[in-house]
């Protein structure tokens, strides 16, 4: 049967409806995942037609994902950071959610301070283990939507479930007809998308569970898990490690809405940023991440990343407050005491730091030379260029400018005696075997030595 | 059952806008683009377009030779919603009598007491407070009347009045009266006495009309 598809505006077929294909051992993708080998990505060269939704937005994952790699957070803590979340989010609530455990006291104390706020963005969901009396549970808190695990990789189901696939997808539905009965909106995480039978068990599985959807008159939420960081974006890439064909697959073949699908990635190959990109692209609403990456291992699609990923998309950053990075970042290395590596984008400390002289000389005629934009601006950190042993005169005469805030006439530029001398005296700590950068302190002591000396 | 809706980008620049033209941040007659309301609101031009385009359709813009122009709501439009709400309030007080369920029976009873908490602290200006608890009864009178098409009609009135019914709950004696008023429909409500839920809750719709008479609109 023919119909015009909503999306293309151009006539469909009505789709192949894929069933549950049981096998009797666990298939492990063995081409793909030897153990001993460097994972292989294969191409079958099916292009699928890229999708961006009308709205897109990013879910939180701080209080759960990355907490459960980290030292848990203290309640205060948490409100401190739901509020950068909120203000980084801004008004119109493009950070859009963010989840919470809620089994010890501390937890349900946390989304209780949370909620006290007030605030309409991020709405609070939760993640359970799926017994009849957490959906209720849930319930009382008064939260809409919650987390269930339904992993969906035969290295799951065979080895950690030690289940079939049929009673593995028997065991879920009934999980999720409990949250439909206690009016909980399920959001089902699909562990392990990247390495399941996606035509032999995700697709009819999520079938079932959209059938159970509309019975129930309440919506649910699909969750496609890189739970290893094994998605790739690369177009013609082939299943299961396709992040477009999961995205794409999942849309076409089991009717899942694009505002009720998200992409939840790890950074274990490099690849967690462009992933979560590529599923917006290919019509995924949502893309869960948390706050500077932080999660399982390499860590997960981090929040500060997919801001500037949507501006760049969407052409606005549609209220967001940029500036909240910043402020989170500090949070996290003084309250919390958590070490951002230095050259990590945007938070880290030397993201917009020019060390190279020759890169300071272009830096001080035009920041737009060597800074990737006004990080002053947006981030609330001006460009700046670190001394040592390369910085050349130019270099040392922007960091003093920048350093005490000189504007206009009031500023040094590189044929500056100061500047020379400061120069003289920096080449001269190199030469007696100094490696590291200067301090701002060592070279605010030596500019007032040299200035006295002058005076 | 709990709303599980998206809210999209361009439905909020809509409320926004729609809240902001009604309580006088934009005067009548003043001039809208594209570009300005999207510097100020700080979002792609894109949602604005769509929020224009759905505030023509409720006529509190409207498309001029000039670009779009603020019409906001005459005076005679402010008597006439009033009018509207003292003919239909009733018949939705009398459904609600009938369908209420428990639940949104008690979740009335805590704005009833959470209004009253705010109208006896007078020292404050609580009267935004009071008015949003305000709506919140009025929502849940026209939910449990189970007819969306009474309930859609008498949402889009009380949104258009706000101003006037925040001006109204300002002056301290009408919160009060207000109040009572309230409880006496929740009480039919509970009793689910049909024909006095109708008649207190037309008698409150005048009363709120009377309330607004001397002010300038």
């Amino acid at each position: 049967m023919l119909e015009l598809s909503s999306k293309t505006n151009l006539l469909k077929e009505d789709d192949y409806r894929y069933s549950l294909q049981e096998v009797e051992e666990a298939n492990l993708f063995r081409d793909l995942f030897d153990y001993d080998q460097v994972p292989k990505v294969s191409f079958n060269h099916r292009l699928v037609p890229m999708s961006m939704p009308e709205e897109i937005w990013i879910t939180d994952t701080t209080f759960r994902d990355g907490q459960q790699s980290v030292n848990p957070y203290t309640p205060e803590q948490i409100e401190n950071i739901f509020r950068l979340i909120s203000k980084l989010g801004g008004p119109y609530g493009i950070i859009r959610q963010t989840e919470f455990f809620i089994y010890s006291k501390k937890d349900r104390e946390a989304i209780e301070r949370c909620r006290d706020l007030g605030f309409k963005f991020p709405e609070i969901t939760t993640w359970i283990r799926a017994s009849r009396e957490d959906f209720r549970m849930v319930k009382d808190l008064g939260i809409r939507e919650t987390g269930i695990l339904v992993s969906c990789s035969d290295y799951h189901i065979f080895k950690k479930l030690k289940m079939t696939r049929a009673q593995a997808m028997e065991h879920y539905l009934a999980t999720v007809k409990d949250a439909f009965e206690a009016g909980v909106m399920p959001r089902c995480h699909l562990e392990d998308i990247t390495r399941a039978d996606f035509y032999g068990f995700v697709v009819p599985f999520v079938n079932e569970l959209m059938k159970l959807s509309q019975q129930a008159g309440i919506p649910l939420r699909i969750r496609a898990c890189d739970t290893m960081g094994y998605g790739v974006a690369y177009p013609g890439a082939a299943l299961p490690r396709s992040v477009p064909g999961i995205i794409y697959g999942l849309q076409h073949y089991s009717d899942v809405k694009s505002e009720h699908l998200e992409w939840h990635g790890h950074n274990d190959f490099y690849k967690a940023v462009s992933n979560a990109s590529a599923a917006w692209l290919y019509g995924a609403s949502g893309v869960n991440c948390s706050l500077l990456g932080i999660g399982e291992r390499t860590g997960n699609v981090p929040l500060e990343a997919m801001v500037f990923e949507y501006a760049s998309l969407r052409g606005s950053l549609d209220g967001m407050d940029p500036t909240a990075i910043t402020e989170i970042a500090e949070y996290f290395s003084e309250e919390i005491g958590y070490k951002i590596p230095p050259m990590t984008p945007f938070v880290g400390r030397y993201f917009n730091v020019t060390r190279a002289g020759i890169h300071a000389d272009g830096l001080l005629k035009d920041e737009e030379i060597y800074n990737i934009f006004n990080t002053e601006k947006l981030l609330n950190r001006p460009a700046l260029v670190a001394v040592s042993k390369t910085s050349g005169l130019a270099g040392i005469a922007y960091w003093i400018n920048q350093n005490y805030q000189l504007k206009g006439e009031n500023q040094v530029g590189k044929r500056d005696a100061l500047v020379a001398a400061l120069k003289a005296w920096v080449d001269e700590q190199y030469e007696q075997g100094r490696t590291a950068s200067l301090s701002t302190e060592e070279l605010e002591a030596k500019i007032e030595e040299l200035k006295n000396e002058r005076s | 059952m709990r709303d599980h809706k998206t809210v999209s980008i361009a439905d909020q620049i809509f409320e926004q806008l729609e809240h902001e033209i009604l309580t006088g941040k934009y005067a009548r007659g003043e001039l809208l683009t594209e570009m300005k309301l999207s510097a100020e609101l700080g979002v792609s031009r894109t949602p604005i377009r769509e929020a224009i385009r759905r505030l023509e359709q409720e006529h509190i813009v409207a498309e001029t030779g000039r670009g779009i122009v603020v019409v906001g709501i005459t005076k005679e439009d402010v008597l006439d919603m009033y009018d509207i709400r003292i003919n239909l309030e009733g018949l939705a007080a009398e459904r609600a009598a009938k369908n209420i369920s428990e639940e949104q029976l008690v979740e009335m009873g805590e704005v009833l007491a959470l209004q009253k908490f705010y109208i006896d602290k007078p020292d404050n200006d609580n009267s935004s407070k009071i008015k949003n608890l305000d709506s919140q009864f009025h929502t849940l009178l026209y939910i449990s009347s189970k007819s969306p098409a009474i309930g859609n009609v008498l949402q889009q009135v009380h949104r258009k009045i706000t101003k006037y019914r925040r001006a109204s709950v300002r002056k301290h004696s009408r919160a009060v009266q207000s109040h009572e008023e309230h409880m006496a429909i929740y009480a039919a409500l509970e009793a689910h006495d049909s024909d006095r839920a109708r008649a207190l809750a037309t008698e409150h719709a005048k009363n709120a009309k009377k309330s607004i008479m001397g002010m300038e609109i």
